[in-house]
């Protein structure tokens, strides 16, 4: 029989991939939320409250919702909620990533992670000594600081990545066109890199080569994948 | 292993939607072609003890042959591929792309003792999620049991098969079929971060022609599936602006006239005074978000809805212009120029015809989606529908495994490369 999951089973597949396990399930008696699951992956907490259509009906749901989940914060080392995909708009990403909120959004289908969590390394630095609480102590503003310098290094790295390949592209361009010129000026037959072989080696008694091999850059392409 | 059997030696398979096209390099220009089904035998039916049948599962050429009753036919014919992704456990689909997989390679394995393995180069949907590529390993693996198939295979997205094909190295391939329309960018590789689904193909435009042929008094021919697919074929149209269209068809009703015989049967289809609704067909596939289609919303015709199917989300009534803008919008901005002004539509559902006295009205698909895009401020764009598409993706499948180099192994992280077997 075709079993339906329950959002609870669908929000904590999601972070399966990430080392999670569930280590406990509270479905009563939770403020701003129908349920709540904690989640951990040894080092670090993750609490989610999980509100279902019927809370979610209620005037105000929403803001009781995010007030009580920011007061876990000081429990857990991540916090997030999980609503239906429906109610998704009613909730604004930037404000709950500023304030390190996750978001989940679940359907029948699944599960997504909209906003992530930010993790405190609370948990990981109570359980070390003291000391190692001062050494490891990084201020939020850091955090932010350095995620947004990480976001820039990769945008730039993504540019540089597509200006490197066009520049290679061009190279090979220019590579094939001297081909053909050196070609033409010495009179001798020999073709750019592989054709010859081609025409070796597909179908041994046809002359004719198959229209979609021949003067594809992609074999240059793909022959240079290492 | 050398190169040069590893040339001799290419085999390209297409999981296609509909068609399963499979053969080695030496085929040339064209592969073989079976329908992507496969037929599980009843062992106490009379037929298949007749011929004495010991297999489980007919799939190929031969597979008519054991056809039984229609209402056999539902229960027993397995069509896997239909939306482009087989559930995990879906037993009885995966059986079928493993027999169908030994039928290809079987037919062309040579008998030599030189021979040790084809260098399989499959071709699934961009939106196959990374089990599907599990199985199709453990299905190539599975081919060595009797002897070796496969000394090495690979899996390849369809969308990059279709641009190698083409010989495109930066281009956006819509790849539309039966059930669904992918999206993908490509720079050299398929940029996988940006691609984007919708939940709408060749099925949605059936589902709204067989609305049109109950409205002109056809509600019984509205259930033969493949007769509602040939009259869409046949008189459905692409509108170059609908409004305008509709107008036009109103105001020349003889020359928009739809009628259309079934040879072989007695069956004529007129539509007469919803001739007009021909322009709707068309329209829906490219932009279902126009306020005339939603009287058919209204009266019962399931709208297409956002779903997720394995790691990827459908959306149901996305514009195929936006949609596109969107997916182009997720790569590098200095690239964005270069995939405007090579896109490739790929898939029989951009096969949309136009009689010559309705030019003025309407359009080809390449024709309909740059105007699309101009319209939202696209500028630069070129579009263009692919030159026999039912094997562009085989063709893509062979120049890959040519060209890719023997020492190139596959990486889960990168999705490329050789996977040896034997």
């Amino acid at each position: 029989m075709h079993r339906r999951f329950k959002p609870e089973d669908l929000v904590a597949a999601i972070y399966e991939e990430e080392g999670f396990y569930e280590v406990e399930r509270r479905e009563e008696g939770i403020l701003g939320a129908s349920s709540r699951i904690v989640l951990s992956d040894g080092r670090r907490e993750l609490a989610v409250n999980i509100l279902d259509e019927d809370t979610l009906m209620v005037h105000g749901a929403i803001h009781d919702a995010l007030l009580q989940a920011e007061k876990l914060r000081e429990r857990y080392s991540g916090v997030a909620i999980a609503i239906p995909r429906r109610f998704r708009r009613a909730v604004d990403d930037g404000v709950l990533s500023m304030h390190g909120l996750g978001l989940i959004v679940y359907d029948m289908m699944g599960a997504e992670e909209v906003v992530p969590p930010r993790f405190s390394e609370r948990l990981e630095a109570v359980k070390s000594s003291n000391t190692a609480i001062e050494e490891k102590a990084v201020s939020v503003e850091e955090i932010v600081r350095i995620r947004s310098d990480i976001g820039r290094i990769l945008r730039m790295l993504e540019e540089l990545e597509a200006r490197l390949d066009r520049l290679e592209r061009a190279q090979r361009t220019l590579e094939i066109r001297v081909n053909r010129i050196e070609q033409r000026s010495s009179g001798v037959e020999v073709r750019v890199r592989e054709t010859p072989k081609i025409e070796e080696q597909v179908k041994p008694n046809s002359k004719k080569l198959p229209s979609y091999l021949v003067d594809n850059p992609w074999i240059d392409i793909l022959s240079r994948r290492e | 292993m050398s190169e040069e059997y590893k040339r001799e030696h290419v085999f390209g398979i297409d999981y296609g939607t509909s068609d399963f096209k499979y053969g080695p390099i030496t085929l040339g220009e064209v592969p073989e072609v079976v329908e992507n089904r496969g037929y599980f035998v009843d062992k106490e039916s009379l037929m298949s003890r007749l011929m004495d049948v010991r297999r489980e599962i007919i799939v190929g050429k031969e597979l008519p042959l054991f056809l039984e009753s229609r209402k056999s036919l539902a229960e027993r014919m397995v069509y896997p591929m239909r939306n482009g992704v087989i559930g995990k456990n879906d037993r009885r689909a995966w059986r079928v792309v493993e027999e169908l997989t030994r039928y290809a390679l079987e037919s062309f394995a040579p008998r030599d003792e030189e021979f040790d393995g084809f260098y399989l180069v499959a071709s699934v949907s961009m939106v196959a999620p990374r089990y599907m590529y599990e199985k199709f390993f453990e299905i190539f693996k599975r081919m060595n049991e009797e002897r070796t198939l496969v000394k090495a295979a690979t899996i390849i997205p369809q969308p990059l098969a279709v641009a190698i094909a083409h010989k495109i190295p930066t281009c956006v391939v819509v790849e539309s079929g039966h059930g669904n329309s992918q999206i993908c960018p490509i720079s050299m590789y398929p940029i996988r971060d940006a691609v984007l689904a919708l939940n709408r193909g060749g099925g949605s435009a059936n589902t709204l022609m067989a609305e049109i042929l109950k409205d002109a008094g056809y509600g019984d021919l509205a259930k033969e599936e493949s007769l509602v697919r040939r009259v869409k074929e046949e008189l459905g149209l692409l509108p170059r602006d609908l409004d305008s269209a509709i107008d036009y068809a109103k105001a020349n009703p003889e020359k928009v006239h739809g009628r259309l015989k079934i040879p072989g049967t007695r069956i004529v289809i007129d539509l007469g005074e919803h001739s007009w609704t021909r322009f709707l067909v068309g329209e829906y596939v490219f932009n279902p978000n126009h306020e005339i289609f939603q009287s058919y919303f209204t009266r019962g015709m399931p709208k297409p809805s956002d779903i997720k199917i394995g790691d990827t989300f459908f959306y149901g009534m996305m514009d195929m212009a936006d949609a596109i803008i969107e997916s182009v919008e997720k790569c590098p901005i200095e690239l964005q120029p270069h995939l405007y002004s090579k896109i490739l539509l790929s898939g029989g559902n951009f096969g949309w015809r136009v009689p010559e006295d309705l030019k003025e009205v309407a359009v080809t698909s390449d024709l309909k989606l740059s105007s699309m895009l101009r319209e939202k401020g696209i500028e630069d764009v070129e579009v263009k529908i692919t030159e026999e598409p039912r094997f562009s993706v085989w063709r893509g499948c062979i120049v890959y495994g040519y060209a890719v180099p023997i020492d190139y192994e596959w990486n889960w992280n990168r999705m490329e490369g050789w996977l040896y077997l034997a």
